[in-house]
């Protein structure tokens, strides 16, 4: 009995645990359905029609769709290129031996760890001087020195999971190193490519200190839509929390997608689950 | 042709590793190698290269002689980073064990711990402002506890930005450390089992030491992403009340976009840079030297 009644003291603490790490977004989904009188009004409403004038709105009047646009012309060549620069260098850093390899390893971590902030001066000139300023092509290039070294970080542990066995006799059959890859490893490494890419996506999606100081008028992706609701008449709470809702239920989808192997990519592959 | 071909194949590892290696080395020494020429200049936004002026070290001298601001942004930079990194090893730690001493639901909640991280800080930041405004949510559930406060003050804007950061990143660390729970093997346990060991030296001899190595790259990881964190500060108060959660990231946008001093901005990019790679470097020292 002793133990049952400490199981529920558990699920008792658990639960207010959750509440504290789960309310401010249902709170904030909550808050994408109200008027804009009742976002701030104070006791806070729960119970209220839902309406969906802040959505309608921020289709016809912000124009959100061309946001998405550029968002996913952003996201989705960052994932492809990131793949196919990183995928190569992680195979070597998997299967061969080589000098420094190691070093050369711990290397693109350590680029890695570059604050974005401290790189945005240089960017900013960079992309005023070759004509890219405002345009998805420059967050593309600059999107890719953070995640191809996490491309190489995570696909590396996914490539030494895959047996090297299977792709050596593949080469014996006659296949080249390039044959035996396509036929044999990648089949086996698919689902990490797919976590590694979702991971790109996501990380791709959420940036936001480039993507609002290398922009202007249009490049700008979703997360650079938070300067447009303060304005001198005060704050658009209502659209800002309709936003908010749009723009991270993807991210939120594909994550839970992907949870059994999230950790691995939030550690780097540190944690292979 | 077959030595030539052979001779090739032994450079075959790094070729394929080559492509990466330009690309962002490319992107990492010309961006710093600009940053630097622009330290080491009087350089104003919106005016062209040309009209830059060469003032050696000044913007260095100005960063930590006659920049007030410079000293109060570092140590909240430090504080943040500290607090966050402490903050979440114990909750997350705690949490995580927790997690591990139950059964039913534990799958359904480590998916749940996944949303807070997932979602975009830039709308979190900005989210939480109205939460954390005089009639929001958040003094909605404080009220009965300690009064409403004033979250937009100087006193407690710092905090605010600490507890939504927490509330984003705590469960990173429960993931991890959830992950490393299950995954350790169980007949320590059971040995200690029978030798009567109380659940407190269980924790410290075996569950604390078998830990050591995630609690490092935890640490580390978090402390790269508290020491660069920008989205969340900017969208939420923006630095301020005055220079109240102004950190060093926060002071390099404000100087170099707001202040229009590039090269003041260029110098505190650099100075930033220093600071975390003196931070992180010995750390991963550390953890490798550990390894072996």
């Amino acid at each position: 009995m002793k133990v049952k009644f400490g199981n529920v003291v558990i699920y008792v603490v658990l639960f207010f645990i959750m509440l504290f790490f789960l309310f401010p977004y249902f709170w904030m989904i909550l808050s994408a359905f109200k008027t804009p009188v009742q976002t701030y009004a104070y006791p806070p409403v729960w119970i209220f029609t839902p309406t969906l004038k802040n959505f309608t709105s921020l289709l016809t009047d912000y124009n959100i769709l061309f946001y998405l646009k550029n968002t996913l012309l952003v996201t989705i060549p960052t994932t492809l290129l990131a793949l196919i620069i990183g995928l190569p260098a992680a195979y070597s850093f998997a299967r061969f031996r080589f000098r420094f390899k190691e070093g050369l390893f711990a290397s693109f971590l350590i680029l890695q760890l570059f604050p974005s902030v401290s790189a945005l001066i240089a960017f900013y000139f960079i992309a005023h001087s070759i004509g890219l300023y405002d345009t998805q092509l420059m967050l593309i290039l600059a999107y890719l020195v953070w995640n191809v070294p996490l491309v190489i970080w995570l696909m590396r542990g996914f490539v030494e999971e895959a047996s090297p066995e299977v792709e050596e006799s593949a080469m014996v059959d006659g296949y080249s190193r390039l044959g035996a890859f396509f036929r044999v490893t990648l089949p086996s490494i698919l689902p990490g490519l797919m976590v590694t890419s979702i991971l790109v996506f996501i990380t791709a999606w959420n940036e936001f200190t480039l993507a609002y100081f290398l922009t202007e008028v249009n490049a700008k992706t979703l997360p650079t839509m938070v300067g447009l609701f303060r304005t001198q008449t005060g704050t658009m709470w209502g659209m800002i929390f309709g936003l908010s809702f749009l723009s991270t239920l993807p991210v939120v989808i594909l994550a839970l997608a992907i949870r059994k192997h999230f950790v691995t990519g939030l550690t780097f592959g540190a944690i292979k689950k | 042709m077959i030595e030539k071909w052979k001779k090739l194949k032994k450079y075959y590892p790094l070729l394929l590793i080559l492509p990466a290696f330009i690309y962002v080395l490319v992107w990492v020494v010309y961006p710093t190698f600009l940053t630097l020429k622009f330290s080491l200049s009087e350089y104003t936004l919106g005016t062209p290269w040309s009209a830059a002026k060469f003032v050696g070290l000044a913007n260095f001298k100005w960063v930590f002689f006659e920049d007030w601001e410079f000293v109060p942004s570092l140590i909240t930079t430090l504080e943040f980073t500290v607090v966050q990194v402490v903050g979440g090893l114990f909750a997350g730690l705690g949490i995580a064990l927790l997690l591990n001493r139950i059964t039913k639901g534990r799958n359904l909640m480590m998916a749940l711990f996944i949303i807070p991280i997932a979602l975009m800080p830039s709308m979190v930041g900005l989210t939480w402002r109205l939460f954390y405004s005089y009639d929001g949510i958040v003094n909605f559930f404080i009220e009965p506890l300690f009064g409403k406060i004033n979250w937009c003050s100087t006193t407690f804007a710092l905090p605010a930005i600490l507890i939504t950061e927490f509330w984003q990143w705590t469960p990173f660390f429960v993931l991890v450390f959830f992950a490393a729970l299950t995954s350790l093997p169980q007949e320590p346990y059971e040995a200690a089992k029978i030798d009567g060991a109380s659940s407190w030296l269980t924790f410290k001899d075996i569950t604390l030491p078998s830990l050591k190595r995630m609690i490092l790259i935890v640490t580390i990881l978090r402390s790269i992403e508290a020491l660069r964190s920008f989205d969340i500060i900017y969208t939420l108060f923006g630095g301020g009340p005055g220079i109240a959660t102004q950190t060093l990231s926060i002071h390099i946008q404000r100087t170099a976009f707001l202040g229009r001093m590039l090269g003041r901005g260029s110098a505190l990019s650099l100075v930033l840079v220093l600071i975390t790679l003196a931070i992180i470097i010995p750390m991963m020292w550390y953890f490798t030297r550990s390894r072996s």
